[in-house]
This record gives structure tokens, sequence and C-alpha cells, in this order.
């Protein structure tokens, strides 16, 4: 064969296709920023605005910074009661001249308490090349701005915590039609239609733009905290008291979410919503889905409600009681239970045993959770009022168990018969711990029987199926399980399992310095182009302490495990909404320990605090206590 | 202009696909059970023997060398059927999830055929139309 033919294309095409790509990537697209101003003046451009707004007198310092200029405009926001309600954009050419002129704009405005001062400095504008079908995955979602030039030259900007407010960031593209879900990228086209609307003027081109962008800190008087997509940048370090403190926080987003009466309206968006902007729910409820930003809810009614996942709140409220020994945190799981209680009143029964259902089909998932919910409010209270409903969801799961260990996930009330083909994710797992924890609370030796089988059934045929030899389904109920078990059974094969999902997870994990963007570390997620969910940090966190603990039990050192648990809590304690990096929250008593979907989707599902709160606080009790 | 014979290229294209299928098993798609482990980190090591063997031209390359295109193609039989068995298994069941798995296990059976199952085939072919026991050690004793 003569290979000095194939030499010839295939050299040059290896080394110079590669390097003309990185070379064209590089002088187009990359951002050549200019250095940002010192410690000092970044101190300086908040204080000055601060101190102005709070009626101190102020005058402007003097620094050879500030006589640089940069590459656009100085933003300056005050936001109160996340509303931006004073705004200024000045040229910064030189940086003290858009101060000054700032300053003579803001000079005699009135505002309330609490108002916080963000401001944005450009320090790089990047041209976009129009690629059509990847355009939104070529801008850093919540980190840059956006400018636009019209013909004339003029430029409009937006910057992050706009696109925020109005869900831009969230609404990319869908690559993958049968998953609704996946959006990738930004929704760059009413961006930029935005942009256009503001310039009165057509467009020619789009820029990314590059900004330093800082905020006053609430919880550190005086320091000024660099911004990172709607938060701060800095997040608290990992400790014993920061875990507790947002573990308390997150229980008390769920108390403050559950609907205290029929009567009280609640302001709605999104689909469910077109016809009223409102809606009215049962009592016992939990809010299901709150926008940090915009203080609006997803609709929700006693049909359109995830029982599921009221059952799992709930737990975590029994849970926190048992750790804490928190009075609220009781009463707010007694309620939850409760409205459970009213769900399984109905006609989801059969022979002997009761179960929880908003509709003619019943889910394993809905009973099993909520018997988690009832069997860890009993043995943390020992109030034995709801014990009757609790064993009769108990013997609800035995009756759905197959003989091989596996479960029926569906029972057709009207028809009273279980689904025999239908399988849907985690209720096996979910099934197998209400089991377990059940046997604890009411010594029945055939909920251990049952709740074992079925870890054996998910730990061993249960993954036979090829993909389960490569990878793992998510298994975290499946861990919790296994842990619950002990000390009645002690099987070093679950131990193995959980230690290599474990393992497998944390392959998924984002390492400190993997990621460009610091506010995925810690999360799982698996590409630098979709925002990871801060959900699986919670679930997986549970599930991470149970092998964790489990591993002790064995007498294993697990260290790593160790680490991964706390990196993920770094993560959710970064996310997590308190004071400090809520300057977009309209109401901040409701948004306080609310754990938005992903870094740049501030919505906050129930379940998602649910499992980032019980991840801390029995992580706390593992690590610490 | 360098010359090679169908030995050192097939020898040499065994030793980059056991390389391959090796750093794939155990740094990208390790496995969780042990023995898919065991076998995944076997069969390659042996396709990796076999290479290095067809390189040297020794006495029974060509048979070492139809032997592994057997087994390559035996094993991507195997592994089409064992998606096939999971496309069926989960399709219709765990709603979205079962669905992504399904359509995940048909764009493997394509990936399964090229990556596991061209090669062979072409090195199938081409020592079956080699003359019996023509290795390097034949030559020689005919040079002699």
């Amino acid at each position: 064969m003569n290979w000095k033919k194939y030499l010839f294309f295939t050299l040059p095409a290896v080394i110079f296709l590669p390097a003309t790509a990185w070379i064209i990537g590089y002088l187009f697209a990359a951002h050549r920023p200019v250095t940002k101003p010192d410690q000092t003046v970044q101190t300086f451009m908040v204080n000055h605005f601060k101190n102005i707004i709070n009626g101190r007198k102020n005058t402007i310092i003097k620094h050879p910074h500030l006589n640089k200029n940069f590459p656009g405009p100085f933003f300056l926001n005050v936001y109160c009661q996340g509303k931006s309600v004073f705004s200024c954009q000045e040229e910064a050419t030189p940086l003290q001249k858009a101060i000054q002129k700032c300053t003579a704009k803001i000079n005699g405005v009135e505002f309330g308490d609490g108002c916080r001062i963000r401001v944005d400095l450009t320090l790089a504008q990047t041209r976009m090349i129009d690629f059509p079908l990847i355009n939104g995955l070529l801008f850093l979602p919540g980190i840059e701005g956006l400018a636009a030039q019209s013909p004339d030259g003029e430029r409009a900007y937006l910057l992050p915590d706009e696109m925020f407010q109005h869900n831009w960031l969230r609404e990319g593209k869908n690559p993958l039609k049968f998953i609704k879900q996946l959006k990738v990228g930004v929704d760059l086209e009413t961006m930029t239609q935005e942009l256009a609307n503001r310039l009165q003027k057509p467009v020619i081109d789009i820029y990314r733009v590059k900004l330093l962008s800082l905020v006053d800190s609430v919880e550190e008087k005086g320091k000024v905290k660099e911004v990172l997509r709607a938060n701060t940048k800095s997040a608290p370090p990992v400790n014993k008291n920061n875990i507790y403190q947002a573990a308390i926080r997150g229980g008390d987003y769920m108390l403050n979410s559950i609907v205290p009466n029929r009567r009280k309206k609640y302001d709605c968006a999104g689909i469910g919503c077109r016809r009223k902007n409102f809606f009215r729910t049962d009592k016992g409820q939990f809010l299901y889905q709150y926008n940090i930003i915009t203080d609006k809810l997803a609709y929700q009614s006693r049909r359109y409600y995830n029982l599921p996942r009221h059952a799992g709140t709930t737990y975590a409220l029994a849970n926190l009681y048992r750790l804490t020994g928190l009075k609220r945190f009781k009463e707010g799981a007694s309620k939850a239970i409760s409205y459970l209680k009213f769900m399984a009143s109905g006609k989801c029964k059969g022979d002997g045993f009761r179960c929880v259902a908003n509709g003619n089909r019943a889910t394993l998932g809905s009973s099993a959770l909520a018997l988690v919910a009832i069997a860890e409010y009993r043995l943390a209270t020992d109030d034995k009022t709801y014990d009757e409903l609790g064993r009769d969801l108990a013997d609800f799961l035995v009756f759905m168990q197959r003989k091989d260990g596996s479960f029926r996930h569906i029972y057709h009330v009207k028809q009273q018969k279980p689904d025999e083909d239908e399988i849907l994710l985690y209720y096996s797992g979910e099934a197998s711990f209400a089991l377990a924890k059940s046997y604890k609370a009411w010594n029945k030796k055939i909920y251990l029987q049952t709740a074992e089988k079925g870890v054996d059934w998910l730990t061993g045929p249960g993954v036979q199926p090829l993909p389960f030899h490569f990878a793992f389904g998510e298994e975290h109920w499946t861990c919790q399980a296994a842990r619950e078990l002990w000390p009645q059974v002690k099987k070093e094969k679950y131990l193995d399992f959980c230690l290599k999902f474990a393992k497998y997870i944390k392959r998924q994990q984002w390492d400190p310095g993997e990621s460009a963007f610091p506010d995925f570390t810690g999360i799982y997620g698996f590409t630098p182009f979709i925002p990871p969910h801060i959900n699986g940090a919670g679930s997986r966190s549970e599930s991470n302490v149970s092998v964790y603990e489990l591993a002790l039990l064995h007498g294993k050192n697990v260290e790593a495990l160790k680490a991964q648990i706390k990196l993920a809590l770094s993560s959710i304690i970064r996310h997590q909404r308190r004071d400090e990096n809520c300057w977009l929250c309209p109401d901040k008593d409701q948004a306080r320990g609310a754990v938005p979907a992903t870094p740049v989707d501030l919505t906050t599902r129930i379940d998602t605090v649910q499992h980032t709160t019980s991840g801390l606080i029995r992580a706390w009790k593992a690590l610490y206590k | 202009m360098i010359k090679i014979n169908k030995y050192k290229f097939y020898g040499i294209l065994d030793i980059s696909f056991g390389l391959l299928y090796l750093g794939v098993f155990i740094f990208i798609l390790p496995a969780y059970n042990n023995f898919t482990r065991f076998l995944t980190i076997f069969f390659p090591l042996i396709l990796l023997g076999g290479g290095i063997y067809l390189v040297t031209e020794s006495k029974f390359a060509r048979y070492v060398g139809l032997g592994l295109a057997f087994l390559y193609l035996l094993l991507t039989i195997f592994i089409l059927i064992a998606l096939a068995f999971t496309l069926g298994y989960f399709k219709g069941i765990y709603g979205p999830y079962g669905k992504a798995i399904t359509i995940i296990s048909w764009f493997f059976m394509f990936m399964v055929i090229e990556i596991f199952g061209v090669w062979p085939f072409f090195q199938l072919k081409a020592f079956f139309t080699l003359p019996k026991r023509s290795g390097k050690s034949r030559e020689k004793k005919l040079q002699k």
C-alpha cells in the first residue's frame, strides 16, 4: 500500500483542520477583556452608591483605575423588593466620568429600606457569528450581557438580571422533540427582538458582553460580592453550622408552602393559568412550583397535583423534626399527613388495604412515600394518630409485590386490579424503603420480608438488562432502603451495589476547577452546555449518606464518599436562597430557603427543596453529630 | 514508499482497535457488573495479543487473523441480540425514560456494527484470500 499518498492528505487534515478551527474560534469568538479595576475601586463603585441611597454623603475617590477607559457602558441598578427601581447606563470612558454622571442622576432620589446596589462594568464586547442552529449555545447564560447594534452604530444592552426576570435563559431550543423538558441554550431570538424594540431600528450585529458584576453584601456589611448568575460568586463554606442553618431554611420554606385554607388566592403563571391568573387549592397541599423572581406559582388543584412529591415533602418535614426536635416541623408534617389521609379516604382500596390516589390510577409511589412520611412521623413523635392509615398503606405495598420481589407500579382503582405491564421510575425503591421504615415503626415481620425481597430484586434481577451493566438507574431510594434494613438485614451485596452506584454518580459530579463555572461545582451533570439540575445534588446526597452510614456499619473506610457528599452540600448551600443572594426576589420571606431548579432556571419545585433539605440534615447528622 | 503486507496491516488495525476498546471500557464506559467487566477487558486483550502476533507474522498468523475476525463477528451478533432484547424489554415501560433507553439502544446497535462489525468483515475477507500457511516462518523456510 502506498502510505505516502495517504499521509500527504491525512497529516494536514489531522493537524491543520483542528488548528484552523481553533484559530477561527479564538480570533472571532474569544473575548479579549481589559483588566478589571482593582479591589479598592470595585468596593468603591458599589459602596459609593450604597452610601448615597442610605442618605450618607460621599465623595469620589482618586485612583488610577478610575481614569481608565472601558470598552462599553457602566451600569448601575438599584433593586428594591426584587425590582430595578433605578438604573443608569453611562459610557465608561473614563470610568470616573460614568460614576459622576450616575451620581448626579441618583442624588435626590428617594429609596425605601433594604434596597440593593448592583453595578456592571463592561470588560469586553465580542461580535457573535450567526450559526443558526447553535446560536443559543454560544452565549454564557446568566453571566454575559447581550448588545445589539443598529446600522448607525447605536447599541442597546440587556443585562443578565433582565434575562432572568423574563425567563429568557431557560427557553432555549429543544433538539430532541421526544424529551420535551430538554431545552438547550438561551432564547436568543426573543432577546434580539427586545433589543431591536429598544433601538427602534433594525439590528445588524449582536454582541456578547463580558461584565464585571458586583453587588453589595447584606451578610457582611460594607463588603462587595462578585455576581455569578443572579447569585454571589463566592459561596458559604461547608461546615456544621452552615449545613444546619441551610436545612432549617429549607424546612421553613416547606412550612411556608403549606396551603392554610381553601380560600386563599395564589398568583399563577404558565400552563393552566391562561383563563385566570390565580388559583385556589386544597388546604394542606404544598405550593408545588414557585418562581422566586416573578413571585408566581404554577397552577395546581386537587386533580393536578403531584401526590408522590407531596408525600416526599411530608417525609422531609417529619425527618427534620426527628433530627432537630423543632416542634414547628412536627406540626407541618401532621398537616401534610392529614391531607394524605384525606386523599386515601376515597375509592382507592382493596382487600385489607388502602392506597393514595387523585384519580382512577393509583401509583405505587404515592402510597409508598405517604407511608415513608407516616412511618417517619411515627418514629419521630410516637404519635399513633396515623397508625391505622400507615398499616393499611403498608399492606397495599405488600399486595403490590410479585413473588420474585418486583413490584407492580399502577393500581386501577375502579377495577381494583394492579397493572402488570407499566413500570415507572423510583417506585420499587420507594416501596422497599417505606416497608423497611414501617417495620421499624410497627414491628410487623411481613414488612421486613417484603422490603428485603424488594431490595434483593432491585440489586439482582432488576439490574440484569444490559444497560444496567454499564450504568445505573436512579437508585437513591434503593440505597436508602438498604441502609434502613440494617441491622435486621446485613447483606454485603447491598453495600457493594450502593458503593458502585456512588462511584458511578461521582463520575457525573462537577469537581472544583473541572468546569469554567464555579456554580456547577458539586452538582451532578454531564455537559457544560446543559446547566445541571440541583435536585440531584439533594437526592443523591440522601442516598450517599445512607451508603456512607451503611459502609461504616460494615466497617469500611469511605473517606472519598464523605468528600463527595460535602461537595454536593456545598452546591446546595450555594444555590439555596438567603437574603444575600436574593436581590431579585420580590418576596424574600417566601423565597428564603428555596432551591432553584438549575443555576439559570430560578423556578423552585417543592421536591427540590425536599431532597436538598433531607440531604442536608441527614448529612449534618451523619458527618458531624 | 512504505510497503506493508496484510499481516502487518491487520495486526496494527487489531492492536489499535484492542487499545480503543480497552480505553473505552476502562475509562469511558466501565462495566459495574463484575462478569461484564471481566469480558469487556478480556476480549480486547485477546485482540491486542492477536494483533501483536499478526505483526510478527508468525507461523499461525493467518489462522489467528481468521479467528479474531470470527470472534469479533460473533461478538457483534451477540451484542446486537442483547441490545435488541434491551430494546424490547424497555419499550413501553418506564415512560419517557424507557423511550430514551429504547432510542439509545437503536443508536448503539448502529454504533456496534460500525465499531465492532466492520473491520472483522474485511479482515475475514483478507485472510480467506491468502494462501494457507503463508506466515513469515514459512516464507523464511522457503527462502532457505
